[in-house]
């Protein structure tokens, strides 16, 4: 079994990696794979391919890494705390916010006349999403202290996600053509807006957010069973959920921020990984989650370019199935 | 040895137990019974430390559960409740093992001497050859007998289960409580909530019988005329 996990573990970090280069190397612009290794190495290629190679293609490429690693893990911990196979990285409002604060910014704005105010300019998109994600963080954990069911924060977290979904069309009916235009390409997802200096800024909050994650990994396990046996198990239930909802907010709200909402990819992963690895030990799924995670956005980052489709539509489109056979498989689920 | 001393018991609006005292010693098996709603699990839930009662305390050999960290509560009592666990591509062998968590390491990870104990508990219950076998794929009676292995696995003084033999065949609600006799034979002082008491009765030292917000215990022999007009048989 070890012997299995090894072997899976070793395949899945080659696959990555070959897709991490194969996302480099696929793009408008024809570059030969010995050109963008040599882009890569600092050899010997001519300035505008080391430019698109590095400062576009690394950068979407790594940002495709980081984002499928983050909403996986988010959707994990999401999926285990809540005990429900349908849960992902969005389920507390954490997009909601995310789309609340980035309304507020390009729909908003304009129609206050704030737009060209230097405070509300140096917020940009990304700051605002996550102000916006960070504000419903910090009252899902203020209500969560008051409220012993996890089913309650659950649907709290539903109803806040659909009153922000209210509030964002009431901006969008007010809001004029181009305002407008602005904010629903934002929905769409994208994973090619960083720089590589914002990576250099995303990167430590992933990070940090996925050593929450790992620190999380026996009560999560615990958590399998349910809170009841959790607390008579020892686990502090307070603090394991205000690290989880701490985790969920670094990982989903940092890649909300910065590439919009990615959807599908934090509640297929963590199945995926679980059906690959035969196992529900967060021992194993939290790393198998990060890699096939990355690995998946690394998929679609691909797709979407050859297709010329927006990330969004891609990584509906590859997660929609494993959704639905999770629901067909579930037999809690059906009659 | 667990004392419940004075203790006041409300499920939501609705007084459950006024100022009840009563003390379960050393390996003895009890049988907590009363009407619907008496608050049977309202009550094993405040004594295993899940919830917080209105007043009084539960006190462990002397400890005050309720003052005691998390860990420490972990090694004294071990909870088997009524929700039954169906979680895909969970061994049966991870959940008892997860009984080992207060002594494990941050990662959870077992040594040599708690793959033993997770070993012997699925043996003591006759579950050995289920180990490897999916929690989900299990019958209710076999997952019961799963869920009291985890709880054999957490080595504690005291065990307390809310309904074991809830939505399991007559044959398979003896076996459980002669499974809990036999628990207590090996020291273990066992509480469990049941409606079953053609089954519970024959092998239980006690009777606890939650009634008119009051608690009392009474020898199991001396039990029958009680229940008798409490069920009105």
């Amino acid at each position: 079994m070890r012997h299995r996990t090894t072997i899976l573990f070793a395949l899945l970090g080659v696959v990555a990696l070959a897709l991490f280069v194969a996302d480099i190397a696929v793009g408008s612009v024809n570059i030969s794979l010995g050109e963008v290794l040599s882009a890569l190495t600092g050899g010997g290629a001519d300035a505008t391919v080391r430019s698109i190679v590095v400062d576009i293609r690394l950068v979407k490429a790594l940002m495709a890494l980081l984002a499928g690693a983050a909403l996986s893990l988010s959707g994990l911990q999401m999926q285990t705390l809540f005990r429900n196979p349908l849960a992902g990285p969005y389920v507390l409002g954490v997009s909601s916010g995310a789309s609340f604060g980035v309304a507020l910014f390009l729909l908003g704005a304009p129609l206050l006349g704030l737009s060209s105010n230097p405070v509300v300019a140096a917020i940009g998109t990304a700051g605002a999403a996550w102000i916006g994600a960070a504000a419903v963080l910090v009252l899902i954990i203020a209500l969560s202290r008051r409220i012993k069911d996890i089913m309650v924060i659950l649907i709290l977290g539903m109803m806040l996600s659909s009153a922000l979904g209210a509030l964002v069309e009431i901006l969008q009916y007010l809001s004029n053509e181009a305002a407008l235009k602005s904010f629903v390409v934002w929905t769409m997802g994208s994973l090619g807006d960083v720089t590589l200096q914002q990576i250099a800024f995303i990167a430590p909050i992933i990070i940090v957010g996925i050593l929450l994650a790992v620190l999380t990994i026996k009560p999560l396990n615990i958590l399998l069973l349910g809170e009841q046996y959790a607390v008579t198990s020892g686990v502090n239930i307070s603090r394991v959920r205000l690290s989880v909802f701490l985790s969920t907010t670094l990982l989903a709200g940092t890649v909300t921020a910065f590439c919009g909402p990615i959807g599908f990819v934090g509640i297929a992963v963590p199945h995926l990984a679980r059906m690959l690895f035969s196992t529900a030990d967060h021992r194993i799924l939290i790393p198998a989650s990060a890699l096939l995670g990355a690995t998946m956005l690394l998929l679609g980052d691909i797709i979407a370019k050859m297709l010329l489709l927006p990330i969004n539509t891609v990584t509906a489109l590859m997660g929609i199935p494993v959704v639905v056979y999770i629901v067909t498989r579930n037999r809690n689920l059906m009659q | 040895m667990i004392t419940i001393n004075n203790i006041t018991l409300a499920y939501q609006s609705k007084t459950i137990l006024t100022s009840a005292s009563a003390t379960f010693t050393r390996g003895t098996l009890t049988a907590l019974v009363g009407r619907n709603g008496a608050g049977k699990s309202t009550l094993l839930r405040a004594a295993a430390a899940i919830d917080r009662p209105q007043s009084g305390t539960v006190t462990v050999e002397g400890n005050n559960l309720h003052t005691l960290s998390a860990d420490k509560r972990a090694e004294l009592i071990s909870f088997v409740g009524t929700h039954r666990v169906r979680v895909a591509n969970l061994k049966c062998r991870d959940v008892v093992a997860i009984g080992r968590a207060p002594y494990t390491n941050w990662l959870g990870s077992m040594q040599p001497q708690d793959e033993q104990i997770v070993t012997d508990a699925l043996r003591a219950v006759g579950m050995e050859h289920f180990a490897q076998r999916a929690i989900d794929s299990l019958s209710d009676g076999e997952c019961q007998r799963i869920m009291i292995a985890r709880a054999l696995a957490q080595q504690t003084p005291i065990i307390m289960l809310d309904e074991p033999t809830a939505f399991l065949d007559i044959p398979t609600r003896f076996e459980i409580c002669r499974l809990l006799a036999e628990l207590t034979r090996q020291g273990k002082t066992i509480i469990f909530s049941t409606h079953d008491i053609d089954a519970a009765l024959p092998v239980c030292d006690n009777i606890a019988v939650i009634e008119n917000h009051d608690l009392t215990l009474y020898p199991a022999p001396a039990a029958e005329g009680v229940l008798k007009r409490l069920f009105s048989l």
